[in-house]
């Protein structure tokens, strides 16, 4: 399929950036974001076959956020900042691309990444049956993943 | 920034992702009816919908798809796409629907014009009601004001405490365009206080002007008597002629003239 992406961002844009927004706070930040976002849809349009796009859009923005705060190490402003930070500090277990990575993970319907179900679950509150459902895992699929990552957080701060 | 703890309190925990979604229409129906539900018994859930719908607003406004689209696309380093209709970014059909949808769930918001309506439902206007044009990356337009085919226009009314309403343009090839609602025989809702549509029309090549209606009532009106008035105003003097509607109608116009200097 071919992306419009004027209709893309008109009907999408928003709860993207807000999205954006939620986990960068810096509005410049977020609006790159965003963008970053919408052109990795074009890049990767021919495998994009969803059609209620906003959950896979709404988990690419939270990817590219957290690639974002990954590679600016910047110091936490709050609690839920230093939540974000912590999560996106955390090796995704593959050495490929990030980004490449996530779009394989979401075109592909491939494991999603932990680092997003854990924002989904840890930050924004959805419960585990709610991020299962969202990513297509099982439950104890979903709390073995979060068991994994919350074990690098820990390592991460020498606890 | 809020936490999780203050959108996910209580028995109405809705997150985020589930309440964008519930907006864009985008949610399953057993889905849709259980957040129908939740927002239907939760102030809380209406005041974040509404805070949703007036943030997608102002992100549109200012930051207008065309331009962003424009950049999006550099980025990627993929051409245009050719010049399509002149309504250029017009909402898709699905969020006018789920906002329309919202609109009827959650009613206006409450605004000092609400408090002048009279009991008996009648409307005591305090003010004027007003369209106001602006034009991308420019500012307010005043009408009279000089445009150019290109130019892309977005609009915002304040319907002073009528509650119904609709808008459109009639253009000097005599083509009139309805803009508010997107289709259909029924008057648009109206929302009160000063509302940002969000929509742009992008002008075409038609010579002399453009001319926008916005026609208000306190009551739901037939539209499609409406544009024929609209239609035979095109055939007859559609530069400075009235509109002839039924006289319990309130009609601001707004005109911009296309080959002024």
């Amino acid at each position: 399929m071919s992306v419009d992406v004027e209709a893309l961002y008109t009907r999408y844009g928003p709860m993207v950036l807000r999205r954006c927004r939620r986990l960068l706070v810096d509005e410049e930040q977020a609006l790159e974001a965003m963008q970053d976002t919408f052109v990795q849809v074009i890049r990767y349009q021919h495998r994009l076959n969803s059609e209620a796009p906003s959950s896979l859009l709404y988990r690419m923005a939270t990817n590219t956020c957290l690639n974002r705060i990954r590679s600016r190490k910047r110091r936490p402003e709050d609690a839920d900042t230093d939540l974000v930070v912590r999560i996106a500090a955390v090796p995704d277990n593959t050495g490929r691309p990030m980004a490449r990575l996530l779009l394989e993970r979401i075109f592909a319907k491939e494991q999603e990444s932990t680092r997003t179900m854990a924002v989904l679950h840890l930050l924004d509150g959805m419960t585990l049956q709610e991020v299962a459902d969202e990513v297509g895992m099982s439950v104890s699929g979903v709390r073995k993943r979060l068991r994994t990552l919350k074990a690098h957080v820990a390592e991460l701060e020498g606890v | 920034m809020s936490t999780s703890t203050d959108r996910m309190s209580g028995p109405a925990a809705v997150s985020d992702l589930l309440l964008e979604r519930f907006a864009l229409g985008e949610l399953p129906a057993d889905r849709l009816a259980s957040v129908q539900a939740l927002v239907d018994a939760d102030p809380r859930l209406q005041a974040r919908l509404r805070d949703l719908q007036n943030d997608s607003r102002a992100t549109l406004l200012q930051h207008p798809p065309r331009r962003v689209a424009a950049e999006v696309r550099a980025r990627a380093g993929v051409a245009a796409p050719r010049k399509r209709s002149p309504l250029v970014w017009a909402v898709p059909g699905l969020v006018v629907a789920a906002a329309a949808l919202l609109a009827v769930q959650l009613g206006s918001p409450t605004t000092p014009d609400d408090l002048a309506k009279g009991d008996a439902g009648t409307v005591a206007v305090e003010h004027d009601p007003e369209l106001r044009i602006f034009r991308e990356d420019d500012g307010e337009l005043t009408s009279g004001d000089a445009v150019a085919a290109g130019d892309v226009l977005g609009f915002r009314y304040d319907a002073a405490g009528y509650d119904f309403g609709a808008l459109f343009s009639i253009d000097g090839a005599g083509v009139v365009t309805l803009h508010m609602p997107e289709a259909g025989d029924a008057a648009h809702r109206l929302e009160q206080g000063l509302v940002t549509l969000t929509m742009g029309y992008e002008l075409d090549d038609a010579p002399d002007f453009e001319r926008f209606f916005l026609v208000l009532s306190d009551h739901p009106f037939d539209l499609s008597a409406v544009l024929e008035a609209a239609t035979e105003l095109a055939d007859d003097a559609p530069a400075d002629g009235p509109l002839r509607v039924d006289t319990s109608l309130e009609v601001v116009d707004f005109v911009v003239d296309k080959d002024a200097p």
